[in-house]
């Protein structure tokens, strides 16, 4: 019969575990932080950054201005030439008021 | 975030070890389950999940991974793991007490085959860690009542299974 086995069971019990826990403890794994989380910038952060861009993009397609085209519109419908265009026409030469109906070419 | 896992590590690490242990047997897999176990943490930890209850959270993967090695181990051999029985002869030329040792120790492995797991569990914090009563139940999320009972039904069944074996101890 083993020798050993007339000690207390708690004393067998004890010196067996003991022996089988490691020793001494393996170290922590090695780990290395995440490029990503190393540069400081949480995955929280990054859904919030994503979250509030959506945001503006959503509120930027409904309160954009929406009478861009009728000004390209009236463009399309402008004066055919320089010369009709009344926006060009001088009201004064000389210091002298010009009559309304004769263009600045017309008097010479 | 490296502070606060070795914080962990720290803490709990030696619990980690002693369920992977109950549930396998083998002090060599409780240690890959150890690694493995931290290194999921650690993966959780660098996805930005937040592990309420760390302690309840390892030992709870620590368990699946020892079950999921302790099943694989089973269909590929058929029986227990072969490091299992390594120990109940020795082949080797060694000091008589070492051989006697050994012996016993393999004696009280195989007993540990015939108890359930959360006994091996328990008793495993109990004589490798020295944990009290109150501790294990704390660490494994059981009432004091409970672990009592079973650290003391496990002794019994151990005991008795040694005494088959031919080892009779005392103070139970």
């Amino acid at each position: 019969m083993n020798e050993l086995a007339n000690e207390p069971l708690d004393e067998k019990l004890s010196e067996f575990f003991k022996s089988e826990f490691p020793k001494p403890f393996p170290a922590a794994p090695r780990v290395i932080m995440p490029v990503r989380m190393a540069r400081g910038a949480s995955p929280k952060a990054a859904r919030f950054a994503l979250a509030a861009s959506l945001l503006i993009l959503a509120c930027l397609a409904i309160f954009w201005p929406k009478n861009i085209n009728n000004n390209n519109s009236s463009l399309r419908n402008g004066p055919a030439s320089a010369s009709d265009d009344k926006r060009h026409q001088l009201r004064f030469l000389n210091g002298k008021e010009l009559p309304k109906n004769i263009s600045p070419t017309s008097s010479k | 975030m490296q502070k606060e896992f070795q914080s962990y590590y720290d803490a709990y690490s030696r619990e980690v070890w002693a369920v992977a242990y109950g549930r396998g047997t083998n002090a060599e897999t409780a240690n890959d389950v150890l690694q493995e176990t931290f290194l999921r943490l650690w993966r959780e930890m660098c996805k930005g999940v937040e592990i309420r209850e760390p302690r309840a959270w390892l030992i709870r993967v620590a368990r699946n991974l020892a079950e999921d090695i302790a099943r694989s181990a089973f269909s590929r051999n058929g029986t227990t793991e072969p490091g299992l029985m390594d120990q109940v002869k020795s082949r080797t030329e060694q000091p008589e007490y070492a051989v006697l040792e050994k012996e016993l120790h393999g004696q009280i492995r195989e007993g540990m085959q015939e108890l359930t797991t959360q006994d091996r569990e328990i008793l495993t914090m109990r004589y490798s860690m020295d944990y009290e009563i109150p501790q294990i139940a704390k660490a494994l999320g059981l009432h004091t009542s409970a672990v009592h009972m079973r650290l003391s039904r496990a002794r019994a069944k151990l005991a008795e299974c040694l005494n088959q074996k031919g080892i009779h101890t005392a103070g139970i």
